[in-house]
């Protein structure tokens, strides 16, 4: 895989997940080791929910305007 | 929170007349568990169990043995020797064998030549099927080379007139390598490999759903209307995440009962579980709950403004 993908896939929510599922299932890793996957995937959860609220406020907003 | 418990009751009912999108919430990941792991069974299958045949041409045929019995081992087989490099190109066209080592006439000679830095090091050719894991391939190239160094450094023994037995400097008698893998309790095989991928692949589909139902109920007035009743967008969303979490568990049960049941009813090896399952819920929670986020942005950004504002004014 080129590196620039490499990179890329660093930064992606599944690549979190697999990180966390491969720490518990393939290397019977423990809390710790999982940790810093699962905080990203929260953060990353709490502020997908945040956009969608934000994204609909501004659909009101234009809608109302209109 | 009687309001939420109803707008959970709402999404169950929505989803269990979603019949193709259940489908292929649980039924397509755990296929795909199933089938991937058969596939790829051997690529995660090391030493003995997985087999690469190769041949050796060389001029001298005793030399050709010779080299054959020393490359052999570690899931390496020696098969007949083809006749002339050009049977050996169809045959690595055809993947049988995998591997060919052309060994030129100056093979030996070049062996002898002194180290001084001065002198080429002596130059083998190897035909290589472009099916053969990178892995196979690099495997038998430090073969090769290993092996190389061996016949090198008995030729030079001799010049120099020091003693060593035939097989002493054979690759499988250079070390006794014993390997020890830490942390894991069972070998990572295909099907350890692939029910955490298929699993996150099939979480992350509810994105589908999420946002198919999200645009009919916009596009039918079921927001609107709810809106009407002064429930908050935020608990709507909320409305959403808890069936969809149940969903995603479901899922994951699903999928570790495939990889624990079907797999090895189809001939594959076990899911090994692990000791921590808190740990494993952790992780699927978290997993599901980033998916369904997703699901949200994706459902609430994708519904088309034309339509929902029409039904945002007839609802109000």
């Amino acid at each position: 895989m080129p590196e620039s993908m490499q990179k890329l896939s660093e930064v992606s929510p599944m690549a979190w997940a697999l990180d966390a599922f491969h720490a518990v299932i393939l290397r019977q890793g423990g809390a710790a080791d999982i940790a810093a996957p699962c905080a990203k995937l929260l953060a990353l959860a709490v502020a997908l929910l945040a956009a969608a609220l934000w994204v609909h406020h501004r659909r009101r907003v234009l809608v109302s305007a209109q | 929170m009687r309001r939420l418990l109803a707008l959970w009751e709402k999404e169950y009912l929505a989803l269990s007349r979603d019949v193709l999108g259940l489908a292929v919430l649980f039924l397509m990941p755990a296929a795909f568990i199933v089938v991937m792991s058969l596939a790829l069974s051997d690529v995660f299958r090391g030493g003995s169990a997985l087999r690469t045949e190769f041949a050796v041409i060389a001029a001298d045929a005793k030399l050709a043995d010779r080299l054959a019995q020393s490359l052999a081992g570690d899931g390496f087989r020696a098969a007949p020797t083809p006749a002339d490099e050009a049977a050996a190109r169809e045959g690595v066209r055809r993947g049988t064998p995998s591997l060919v080592l052309i060994v030129p006439r100056d093979f030996e000679r070049a062996l002898a030549a002194p180290l001084d830095g001065r002198s080429a090091p002596p130059e083998l050719r190897l035909l290589a099927d472009p099916a053969l894991p990178p892995t196979q391939l690099l495997a038998f190239r430090q073969r090769i080379l290993g092996v190389a160094l061996g016949l090198r450094i008995s030729s030079l023994m001799r010049r120099a007139g020091i003693a060593a037995g035939a097989d002493a400097l054979e690759l499988k008698r250079a070390a006794t390598l014993n390997v020890e893998t830490i942390g894991a309790a069972a070998r990572p095989s295909s099907v350890q490999q692939n029910v955490p991928a298929w699993l996150i692949f099939g979480m992350f589909f509810v994105v589908m759903p999420i946002s198919s139902l999200f645009v009919v109920e916009r596009r039918e007035g079921t927001l609107a209307r709810l809106v009407s009743l002064r429930v908050p967008f935020s608990m709507l969303l909320l409305g959403k995440v808890g069936p969809y979490f149940v969903v995603n568990l479901a899922q994951a049960a699903l999928m570790l009962l495939a990889g624990r049941t079907l797999v090895p009813w189809f001939g594959g090896e076990t899911l090994a579980l692990p000791a921590r399952w808190d740990l494993l819920a952790a992780v699927t929670a978290c997993t599901s709950f980033a998916a369904i986020g997703w699901g949200l942005l994706v459902a609430v950004a994708t519904s088309s403004p034309r339509p929902s504002a029409a039904s945002w004014c007839r609802g109000s």
